[in-house]
């Protein structure tokens, strides 16, 4: 007889913010309903896709600070985005692969290094039930995810039943005295600035010009913005050179999309998230591209931001460049982790 | 992201919901979320969808594409496919509870405040800041007060309110700085596959008023549900 109704993962330490996300709950923004999901999509995937998920499948996120987390049965794992330092039995987890696991594991995780957002594929998917669409935690409005809210201690999360193909692990040697198995291939780290260095971030500018003068744009391009640790989910919040307004009054609220840079009457910038709101009030100075969306979230607080406009052509020609290079990337995962089962 | 600008300024947000909703019922590859509010619609899309042989960015593909097909659609703006949907408010100052400050910063009665909101007739602006949050125009000046400098972090689920030149309504307790009026127990937002929110942008609202009583028994009315 299987366990089966013990077959969980349990939060022994929930970490600063960690929450389950899958690619965002898309088609509901009509409704005011925020889209969420994994901040840095193409780390969510490639954990997903070392343990031999779908790319989208329910994943665990955490911020700054990991989880410790233990599992009530065997099951193939693998880090991906941020390097959160994570052990066992205080044995570093190796970062970026698929890494075989043992019923009775305690995954012991630690602070972030090269960036803020990491996420925990785990093989054969848990059981988090579907709002709109998504999995992905909205704690805003409080649905997806557990309980619409992030992870706290003792928080039970079911793995999924459906059939594990990855747990033979086969090809790989056995794990000698290690708690673990890895194989001895990984992903490299696609991003990845330390604090305090300075991250380029690229922008296609407003149509609605005349909210701000030349004088304000010049400066927004000339200056350097410092992530604050008010940023989150929501946005990220920079401090810099005041942005002017050529007015202050309230226009009214207009759709925004997961990046728009927003000057609020203070004039310090705003770069709108993935828990962003549908729509928004303050005047938009930009739209930082698709393809910076990992190196925009994944700056630390106290790192330091510089924008660069580009056209909209430039914009989508980088970002079909980089699909082109991350479908190759994914395809190559497939057939490694295949070879496993 | 691609705006459409709707020009009928006196009625902007009706004809924007009416294209958003043409434009859904196109059911164009690679959309995913079209959003009206006031006079633009926003539709959301994946570039990657768009790539096209020609030198063309996707974004001229799309626009393009949708330039095709709007130019020749007619939008009529038609009362009969208008809805209209009338929402009981109970104004007693139990629920509204900003009616006596709003009183005596404006200088009218609190039934004068109470009649100016229930007799106009709204049209939803805007649908944001959480789910199935209206943003409805039509706001009597007298009504048109800034934010209370102290926002609430707890706003009743229903509380009908004012801020901005606008009124809405709280679909779920939320942090709020509007002025509360009233409360409806009217359902505005449900986080089911096939509701959501209640409303959709261009729709028109009206509140009637009801008492403390009637407002009480529609609660336990509610409750033996």
């Amino acid at each position: 007889m299987t366990n089966k109704k013990f077959a969980l993962i349990e939060t022994l330490n929930p970490g600063l913010f960690t929450t389950i996300q899958d690619k965002g709950r898309v088609g509901w923004q009509a409704h005011g309903v925020s889209v969420s999901g994994a901040a840095d999509l193409n780390s969510m995937m490639i954990a997903n896709l070392l343990v031999g998920n779908d790319g989208d499948a329910p994943i665990i996120e955490f911020v700054m600070l990991a989880p410790t987390l233990s599992f009530s049965r065997d099951c193939v794992i693998a880090t991906a985005g941020a390097n959160f330092s994570f052990t066992i039995d205080g044995i570093p987890l190796p970062h970026g692969r698929p890494v075989k696991i043992f019923a009775g594991t305690v995954l012991k995780g630690g602070r972030a290094s090269r960036g803020a957002y990491g996420y925990l594929g785990i093989s054969g998917g848990m059981c988090i039930d579907i709002v709109m669409g998504s999995v992905s935690t909205d704690t805003g409005s409080n649905f997806g995810g557990v309980s619409g809210r992030r992870l706290k201690t003792s928080d039970m999360i079911f793995f999924s039943e459906q059939f594990d193909s990855l747990l033979p692990f086969k090809d790989v040697e056995s794990r000698g005295d290690l708690p673990f198995i890895s194989t001895n291939w990984g992903v490299k780290s696609l991003f990845g600035v330390e604090a305090h260095e300075e991250m380029l971030i690229r922008f296609i500018p407003t149509k609605r010009r005349d909210d701000f003068s030349n004088k304000a744009r010049e400066g927004f391009l000339s200056n350097t913005y410092r992530v604050t640790n008010e940023s989150n989910r929501m946005g990220i919040r920079l401090v810099g050179k005041k942005i002017g307004l050529e007015q202050v009054e309230l226009q009214p609220s207009e759709p925004v999309v997961m990046g728009t840079i927003q000057v609020p009457p203070n004039g310090q910038p705003i770069v709108l998230s993935v828990d962003r709101q549908t729509i928004g009030g303050y005047p938009s100075i930009g739209t930082v591209i698709s393809v910076d969306r990992a190196n925009l979230v994944q700056t630390q607080p106290g790192s330091s931001i510089r924008f660069l406009e580009v056209s909209l052509a430039d914009a989508q020609g980088a970002l079909i460049q980089e699909n082109n290079a991350m479908k190759d990337l994914f395809r190559r995962i497939k057939s490694r982790v295949q070879e496993l089962n | 992201m691609i705006g459409v600008n709707c020009d009928n300024p006196d009625s902007h947000s009706v004809m924007s919901g009416l294209v958003a909703d043409k434009i859904r019922a196109l059911n164009v590859k690679g959309v995913t979320d079209i959003v009206p509010a006031f006079d633009q619609i926003a539709i959301h899309y994946d570039p990657i969808q768009w790539i096209s042989s020609s030198s063309e960015t996707p974004y001229d593909e799309i626009v393009g594409y949708f330039g095709g097909k709007l130019s020749g659609m007619e939008v009529v703006l038609d009362a009969t496919d208008q809805k209209m949907m009338r929402i009981p408010v109970c104004y007693d100052q139990k629920l509204g509870l900003d009616l006596e400050e709003l009183s005596s910063i404006l200088k009218r009665s609190v039934s004068d405040l109470i009649n100016l909101h229930h007799s106009k007739t709204y049209t939803v602006g805007a649908i944001g800041f959480a789910p199935g949050f209206v943003y409805l125009e039509g706001l009597d000046t007298v009504l048109a007060v800034p934010r209370r400098s102290e926002p609430r972090t707890r706003v009743p689920a229903g509380s009908v309110a004012v801020a901005g030149g606008y009124t809405g309504i709280y679909p779920s307790v939320l942090p709020g700085g509007w002025h509360i009026l009233g409360r409806t127990h009217a359902s505005l937002f449900q986080k089911s596959e096939t509701c959501g929110a209640l409303l959709s942008v261009g729709d028109k609202v009206e509140f009637e008023p009801i008492s403390i009583g009637e407002f009480n028994a529609q609660q336990s009315l509610g409750e033996n549900q």
